[in-house]
């Protein structure tokens, strides 16, 4: 893992105010989002940040959501129940 | 498996009638007929149709003799009155079934003789729970009171073993009485990707797209395969029986879930977009997780329907599979929990919830919306073939395929209103909303 102090980043999604989607988007990059993918039509988009950064970015004007990104999974293959 | 606790003699198969059951404009008859007579002339009008229809010899019932009334309909050879309600059960020959109906017109004395028709109370439908949702609204609507009829029958005569030519889940959905197919409709299933060499689905699939780093689209899974075969399976499969809902529907495939079985909300999301970019009316999500009780839903995921559903896109998501009833019955996983992405819970042949189906522990967008076959669900399987799973994964693609008919019924309805018809289409199930919403997805 990292040797600095920073934390470790964590994946975050977000949905902001699609009319000025890429304003709020670049402020959000500004306030230390690396964005990993975004959808401009419906206004969400997904990026991972530094967990102490989280309530700076909650702030910022246009942000309406803020969740921490979860992973999904499958049960395996085999498993009877699906 | 075993059938409805229904008893199955009330279906017509009574071997010691000669006359059997009619069955005619999806109305099923006893071949007797019920007559209401004038009060107080009852003996004129019996003695006509005796004379004209040469009925069975007619056996007095009043109300404290009731015990054995059951018994006495039962009998061929009997015609049954009821004195005090001046009406009777009346048993009558095939062949003498037009005399006795002109007689009854002629005669006086005689006010309605209508054939008898199978009603059916059933553990499953009785007593009536209070409905959940838009169901009351609709109870003056014969059309709507009429399809619910239709789909008391087929909840009383118990889900069907058999097999052969329609998946239990289809008999059970009423999707195999349906002459919709979803043509023109495109649904989107946002799972593992597909076999898209499978002779089932070759052609049928619209258009795909992979968010998952450096796995195509192809399914190594069978996931998605499996739920794409649901909801858009052929008419027609090339072996055994038709186990897809919307047959003619177009298919979106976004592979969001990696081929060992994993994807990240972000993945999640770029294919939701994917889809309602590309004009998906329904989004299939047989993916979740699990969340606690008394958990929020995901509120990214919520924005994101609402405006899906403004773009005219319904989502559908599985409960999730963390019960173990009984007793512990887990909440809905997200985000099948957010107020604006239906909830499905899964059942079982019996159409009762399947052991490891959620419910809607948690309010706020947590409850099950609507229940569906998720139980030994066959379908499509990778490399051509088929198999069978249980999950409520398997229940979700049933709902998405519904709401495509349905989108094909009506080319002009909103999402919201798609939704509506959904719900209100529902046959309500005696279990608790909480498990099965507003009860068991029917076919329009």
């Amino acid at each position: 893992m990292s040797e600095s102090a920073q934390p470790a980043p964590v994946g975050i999604i977000l949905a902001v105010d699609p009319d000025r989607f890429a304003e709020v988007v670049e402020a959000l990059r500004r306030a230390g989002l690396t964005v990993t993918g975004e959808q401009p039509a419906l206004g969400t988009l997904s990026g991972s940040v530094a967990e102490d950064r989280i309530p700076t970015l909650e702030t910022i004007d246009g942000v309406e959501s803020l969740d921490r990104e979860r992973t999904l999974q499958l049960p395996p293959p085999d498993s009877p129940i699906q | 498996m075993a059938n409805g606790p229904m008893d199955r003699r009330a279906f017509g198969e009574h071997p010691d009638r000669p006359n059997g059951t009619v069955m005619g404009q999806g109305t099923e008859y006893t071949g007797r007929y019920v007559v209401l007579f004038e009060p107080g002339d009852q003996e004129s009008g019996l003695n006509a149709l005796r004379s004209s229809a040469d009925i069975a010899s007619v056996e007095r019932v009043r109300g404290t003799e009731a015990a054995n009334v059951a018994e006495l309909l039962e009998r061929p050879d009997v015609s049954v009155l009821f004195e005090e309600l001046g009406a009777a059960v009346v048993e009558v020959r095939p062949e003498q079934r037009h005399a006795l109906v002109t007689s009854a017109e002629a005669e006086s004395s005689i006010i309605a003789a209508e054939p008898e028709r199978m009603v059916y109370a059933s553990p499953i439908t009785a007593p009536q729970q209070a409905p959940t949702e838009f169901f009351p609204a609709y109870r003056s609507d014969e059309e709507v009171v009429a399809h619910h009829t239709m789909a008391e029958i087929a909840a009383a005569q118990g889900p069907a073993s058999d097999e052969e030519h329609w998946t239990w889940g289809l008999q059970a959905i009423r999707a195999n009485l349906s002459s919709l197919t979803g043509r023109d409709v495109k649904i989107a299933v946002i799972d593992t990707g597909v076999d898209t060499d499978h002779p089932d689905l070759v052609g049928r699939i619209e258009a795909s797209a992979s968010f998952v780093p450096g796995e195509a689209v192809e399914d190594g899974n069978g996931h998605g395969t499996h739920c794409i075969g649901t909801v858009a399976g052929p008419a027609n499969p090339r072996q055994g029986p038709r186990y897809g809902v919307a047959c003619d529907a177009r298919i979106l495939v976004a592979k969001v879930l990696s081929n060992a079985g994993s994807g990240t909300d972000g993945q999640i999301l770029a294919g939701m977009a994917w889809a309602v970019a590309h004009g998906a009316q329904v989004i299939s999500m047989s993916l979740g997780a699990r969340v606690r009780p008394g958990e929020l839903f995901p509120q990214t995921y919520e924005k994101l329907a609402q405006r899906a559903l403004e773009r005219g896109t319904v989502i559908v998501a599985a409960a999730g599979n963390d019960s173990h009833r009984p007793p512990e019955i887990r909440p809905v996983s997200r985000p099948a929990n957010c107020p604006s992405i239906l909830a499905v819970s899964a059942l079982d042949k019996a159409l009762t919830p399947s052991f490891f189906s959620n419910g809607g522990i948690n309010g706020q967008g947590g409850e099950v919306n609507i229940a569906a076959p998720g139980r030994d669900v066959r379908s499509a399987a990778p490399g051509g073939g088929y198999q069978s799973l249980s999950g409520t994964s398997m229940a979700t693609p049933h709902v998405a395929g519904v709401l495509a008919l349905l989108a094909q019924a009506n080319p002009h309805a909103s999402a919201a209103d798609l939704k509506e018809s959904l719900m209100s289409g529902a046959f309500p199930l005696t279990q608790p909303a909480r498990d099965v919403g507003s009860g068991l997805l029917q076919a329009p």
